[in-house]
């Protein structure tokens, strides 16, 4: 099966004396339908990794999109057919939100720009949008600063989907949220993955959060995958020390 | 319990412009002993450790209760007598280190003046003595180094043990501690609370933490008390309250936490938003909540004792029964 996204030696390098190689020759495979949880530590690269493949930063290797490689290195040369079928979700949908749109203007920005509806279906898809992000309607006419931390990671989520992307990277999209806002986070991207087939890169530094939601996890340490493999497996039998010292991290709940 | 109590808040009401934000709250801590407070955003916990230190925004209001630290109740305490209570016999540990320290300031000079704000007129030199010390004991690396650092230098986790330095300066008996772990991830978090741990059995320190995640609470505090719209709803031993929650709103924090031990597990959320402030009257959870009734939309349950005890309390008119209890979050 072509996979939705792939990721050949990919490094990411930031100028400096001596240069900060943030990603070292990364080689990653996300399934359609998958998620892989990519989990590290702060300054692990992993946000840049993500950067990377939303077209937001440059970088060396080679990406491939349902099997099409993406022009390198930045986004400008990717065509905007390519640019929709990788879309982001980030940490702060505060700071990712333009302050002066409502939920409605935001997404409906998104269909307009794309021109992937008519004129006149754009509002009615936009409200579809915001239902399938789990938003009641009188959030609509709301700007970001009235709305919850969920809320607004859900309208961020809602633009992303406007794009119908075949890979949604979420780049810590619950760390800024309470554990209970979180779940509700997590319930609503595992149902859209179920019922869009969105494949689904999933960056934390919570190995918990990849437990709940992820197929597979890759972790991630000094620019580096030190080991993949089947969440299950990966938690009863964690192979490298960084991934057992990142498992024994992790806060426990009495069982 | 009031005997062996180093803090002991009681009927702790605030009040934010009309709003009443925290409502007859009250818990106490023994010398030496860790307590999780805990709630989501909005519950009223940090307004509660703020009207502890009365540190409320202006618009913030103590309207009754008392809170009695040392034989003293804070509340009635002169500005002046409270400013040497504050970052003197209470230490503070802020969720955001960034802002809490000075960006124009080395952090070692930080350190440094908390303990001569504290010390009367401790002379410079034994002042950054005890500083470097300060700062070796909360395992900041190459402390002569650190020390002549500016805060931007220095990685969230370092920041954060630079306050922890300055929090326990002036040698307190209590450290208030908000989300101290919140802003960092579990690599450094774990490390942050292995210090707390540390330095509470080292110094005998008693621990207020605010957190909003019950598994931090797990890992740190010996007992917990839940906060919802202003109410204490439930409290008591951390294991009894995890092994079995009584109130529902507890009951909807652990399932709403991933668990690394039920890998492929959703994690479930709580459905609807806490309220803005404290209900007048009936459980301000009964929105929300699973099991409510007529009853608890009218009246507001008051904290009592279940069968089991061990100081284990829940405002709850209908409370979840853990006879022969399956863990929490393993039913269906």
């Amino acid at each position: 099966m072509t996979a939705a996204l792939e990721v050949h030696d990919l490094s990411v390098t930031y100028p400096g004396r001596p240069p900060v190689r943030a990603v070292r020759g990364v080689s990653l495979r996300l399934a359609p339908g998958e998620a892989l949880g990519l989990v590290g530590e702060s300054g692990c690269g992993k946000s840049s990794l993500a950067r990377a493949l939303a077209g937001l930063e440059r970088a060396d290797g080679r990406i491939l999109l349902g099997g099409q490689p993406l022009p390198g290195p930045s986004t400008r040369r990717r065509t905007r057919e390519q640019a929709r079928r990788i879309q982001m979700v980030f940490q702060d949908p505060y700071a990712s939100l333009n302050p002066r749109m409502t939920a409605m203007q935001a997404v409906t920005e998104m269909l307009r720009v794309h021109r992937l509806r008519p004129r006149d279906q754009i509002a009615e898809r936009a409200g579809e949008l915001l239902r399938l992000a789990g938003l009641p309607p009188r959030v609509a006419a709301a700007r970001p600063a009235a709305l919850s931390g969920g809320q607004r990671q859900r309208v961020a989520i809602a633009r992303a989907l406007a794009l119908e992307p075949d890979v949604l990277v979420a780049d810590e999209p619950t760390t800024a949220l309470d554990v209970s806002v979180q779940a509700v986070i997590l319930e609503l991207l595992a149902s859209l993955r179920a019922q869009l087939g969105l494949a689904l890169l999933l960056i934390t530094h919570n190995l918990a959060v990849v437990a709940a939601v992820c197929d597979r996890a890759a972790v991630m340490y000094e620019g580096r995958i030190v080991e993949q493999a089947a969440v299950p497996g990966l938690l009863a039998r964690p192979r490298h020390p960084y991934t057992r010292r990142l498992f024994a991290a992790v806060p426990r709940l009495p069982v | 319990m009031s005997g062996g109590s180093l803090l002991q808040v009681r009927g702790l009401s605030v009040t934010m412009g009309a709003a009443a934000v925290v409502a007859d709250a009250g818990f106490c801590l023994a010398a030496g002993e860790a307590l999780g407070l805990v709630g989501e955003s909005g519950s009223g916990k940090t307004t509660t450790l703020r009207a502890i230190l009365r540190l409320l925004p202006p618009a913030g209001r103590i309207t009754a209760g008392q809170v009695m630290f040392g034989g003293r109740d804070l509340t009635r305490l002169p500005e002046r007598a409270m400013r040497a209570v504050r970052g003197g016999e209470i230490g503070v540990v802020w969720q955001d280190p960034l802002a809490a320290l000075d960006p124009l300031m080395r952090v070692g000079e930080q350190v440094t003046e908390v303990i001569r704000a504290h010390s009367g007129r401790a002379d410079r030199r034994a002042a950054r003595e005890r500083a470097l010390q300060l700062m070796r004991q909360v395992e900041l690396p190459d402390a002569d180094r650190t020390f002549r650092r500016y805060p931007h230098q220095l990685s969230g986790g370092q920041r954060q043990r630079v306050v922890i330095a300055s929090a326990i300066a002036a040698g307190p008996r209590l450290l208030l501690a908000d989300e101290p772990t919140t802003a960092l991830d579990v690599t450094i978090q774990d490390q942050i609370l292995g210090l707390l741990a540390r330095l509470r059995a080292e110094l005998g320190l008693a621990l207020l933490l605010v957190t909003h995640d019950l598994a931090v609470v797990a890992q740190a505090c010996d007992r917990v008390a839940v906060i919802y719209a202003g109410r204490i709803v439930e409290t008591g031993p951390a294991a009894a309250v995890f092994a079995a929650p009584r109130h529902h709103y507890t009951d909807g924090l652990l399932r709403a936490a991933p668990r690394l031990d039920r890998p492929g597990v959703l994690p479930r959320g709580i459905q609807g938003t806490p309220p803005a402030a404290a209900v007048p009257a009936g459980c301000a959870f009964a929105p929300r909540c699973p099991r409510a009734d007529q009853t608890c939309r009218s009246v507001t349950p008051a904290l009592s004792a279940g069968p089991g005890d061990g100081g284990h309390l829940a405002a709850c008119h209908h409370p979840l029964q853990h006879s022969a209890a399956p863990p929490a979050g393993a039913r269906p």
